[in-house]
């Protein structure tokens, strides 16, 4: 870095300043991009397709999972679904290795519950690859 | 190091340009991030209409007699039936506490839960018959 007279950089300054924006703005967009990982950015399953039913104990399609799986080449899923005032903890359906990138998404749906009950649940599916 | 006039301009320039991008690039990211599907109202409402519980569930009645959510809310738009809470426990995990705001109304009735301001991303209402006579016209509201 050479300096005038007056110990004024001119262009460097410029320069420098510019390259401290540019890693600082880079840097800021890799955090947000790594924020952005693992929100509600959508799985791509039809929560309807799982066809859960909690009418005498919970119960999921399995063979819709498995293709999912193999489809999306995915390491790992995970269902969970709660009954809000009936059954608050739910029950979580786990298949494959919970590692990578993970994708969450949430969902309300009507499910047949006990003696006749169509009562409405959420869904919580979480994908990785 | 020795800034002149200039040097100092074109840094406070710089600091001003990369918060604006900063808070560009937040904004961008959060409503890509937060944004919920258009369907999503237009289904949960569905699923509200076709929703059947027993009376003795959400009221304090002691009637056990199937009937519809839509028949329930009608009642609880007239008497306290503590539907509220049943409505919360439901649309606060799925969209924060202030992210809806659902209205119930039946006769000249009505209940509102969550979020009361006007900002809605996605709304949607809809009219269901209540078996003991009117109807009750709920809408939902996503921030």
């Amino acid at each position: 870095m050479r300096f005038n007279r007056r110990a004024e950089t001119g262009f460097m300054e410029a320069i420098i300043s510019m390259m401290a924006v540019t890693m600082v703005l880079s840097m800021y967009l890799v955090f947000v991009a790594a924020s952005a990982t693992g929100t509600d950015g959508g799985t791509g399953i039809d929560i309807r397709m799982l066809d859960i039913d909690v009418r005498d104990g919970y119960s999921l399609s399995e063979d819709y999972i498995a293709e999912f799986m193999e489809v999306n080449e995915l390491s790992g899923i995970q269902v969970h679904v709660v009954i809000p005032f009936y059954d608050d903890d739910g029950i979580t359906f786990v298949a494959g290795i919970a590692e990578g990138l993970v994708e969450t998404e949430r969902a309300i749906t009507l499910v047949d519950y006990q003696d006749g009950r169509r009562v409405l649940a959420i869904v919580e599916v979480s994908t990785w690859r | 190091m020795e800034m002149n006039r200039k040097g100092m301009i074109a840094f406070v320039d710089a600091m001003v340009f990369m918060t604006i991008m900063m808070l560009a690039i937040s904004v961008a990211a959060s409503g890509i991030g937060g944004q919920h599907a258009p369907a999503d109202t237009s289904q949960l409402l569905d699923a509200i209409g076709r929703a059947e519980v027993r009376l003795s569930d959400l009221t304090y009645l002691d009637d056990d007699s199937l009937v519809h959510l839509t028949d329930v809310m009608a009642l609880s738009a007239m008497t306290d039936t503590g539907m509220d809470a049943y409505i919360r426990s439901i649309l606060d995990p799925m969209f924060g506490e202030n992210g809806y705001i659902l209205t119930y109304a039946y006769g000249d009735s009505a209940v509102t839960i969550g979020d009361e301001s006007d900002y809605c991303t996605a709304q949607e209402s809809r009219t269901y018959s209540v078996s003991t006579g009117g109807t009750v016209y709920i809408t939902l509201g996503i921030s």
